[in-house]
């Protein structure tokens, strides 16, 4: 009578997967950086080709904001600083709800800080202006 | 004297599954991470203006414009001449039509630059732009 041979079992060690998964995370953790990008959203008109028809708007559907390099800012002519932010908020929002139509011209300085000109904006968005148009002189 | 011998039961917590948990662990890191392309963060987060009508970007279409205090601008850890601005762009738009030119500037910059970057890419046609704040606290 033939004996057969005994099979040595061929398996694979898997008891340190674990601890090899567990060091790549630890990797993943500690270079894994979270880089949620936020800001301002604004989609810029498209830039003005010489004999092109210009849209002219009307001044009742205009309001005007000029900020100067000192951080004082002209709205529809009246001076505001950085204490009257909630003020312009509060008067764009009633300007907008009342006018959709409303397109408010913001207007800065090249001397001024971008500071003044994002807390602006940011108030103007925040009051629900929608049609804003950036310039500089 | 007798002695009673309780055999002692053995207690051990099955760590069989704990391989299976960390795998899933570790595909979760290596799906949700993002390599990003600059090295260096030019603009300090703590150099940003604070805002609070925010909105998020979506991160596939984002392209950061560093412009920092003395008015040096790098696109993808390279120093961009003002008037190279607009080159860039194109490219980057040809690339991703839904292009969105992320701003991340030093609060203290003089608006001009700002101005003259946003006019090349008007030239170009990039017109979706963000301009990177800080969260307002409450």
């Amino acid at each position: 009578m033939i004996k057969r041979k005994r099979k040595a079992s061929s398996t694979i060690p898997t008891t340190s997967t674990g601890d090899i998964a567990f060091l790549l995370i630890i990797f993943f953790m500690a270079t894994t950086k979270f880089d949620t990008k936020i800001g301002l959203g604004l989609t810029l008109p498209p830039a003005a080709v010489e004999g092109a028809q210009q849209v002219k708007i009307a001044e009742k559907n205009m309001t005007r904001i000029f900020i100067n390099k000192d951080g004082q800012f002209l709205v529809n002519e009246t001076l505001m600083t950085q204490q009257d932010l909630p003020k312009l908020e509060e008067m764009i929002h009633k300007s907008v709800t009342t006018n959709p139509k409303m397109v408010i011209s913001l207007k800065t300085d090249r001397e001024a800080s971008y500071n003044d000109m994002i807390m602006v904006l940011d108030k103007l968005q925040k009051a629900g202006a929608s049609k804003i148009s950036l310039s500089t002189n | 004297m007798i002695k009673f011998l309780r055999k002692r039961k053995h207690v051990s917590i099955p760590d069989t599954s704990t391989g299976d948990i960390a795998f899933l662990l570790l595909l979760f890191f290596m799906v949700t991470t993002v390599f990003v392309k600059e090295k260096k963060f030019w603009v300090p987060t703590d150099r940003l203006p604070i805002a609070e009508e925010m909105t998020k970007i979506p991160r596939q279409h984002a392209a950061t414009i560093y412009v920092t205090k003395n008015e040096e601008i790098f696109i993808d850890d390279f120093m961009v001449p003002l008037e190279q601005v607009g080159v860039v762009e194109q490219q980057k738009l040809a690339l991703d039509y839904n292009l969105v030119t992320c701003f991340r500037t030093d609060r203290d910059t003089r608006y001009g630059v700002m101005s003259d970057i946003m006019k090349q890419m008007q030239d170009v046609g990039a017109y979706k732009v963000s301009f990177e704040a800080r969260k307002k606290r409450s």
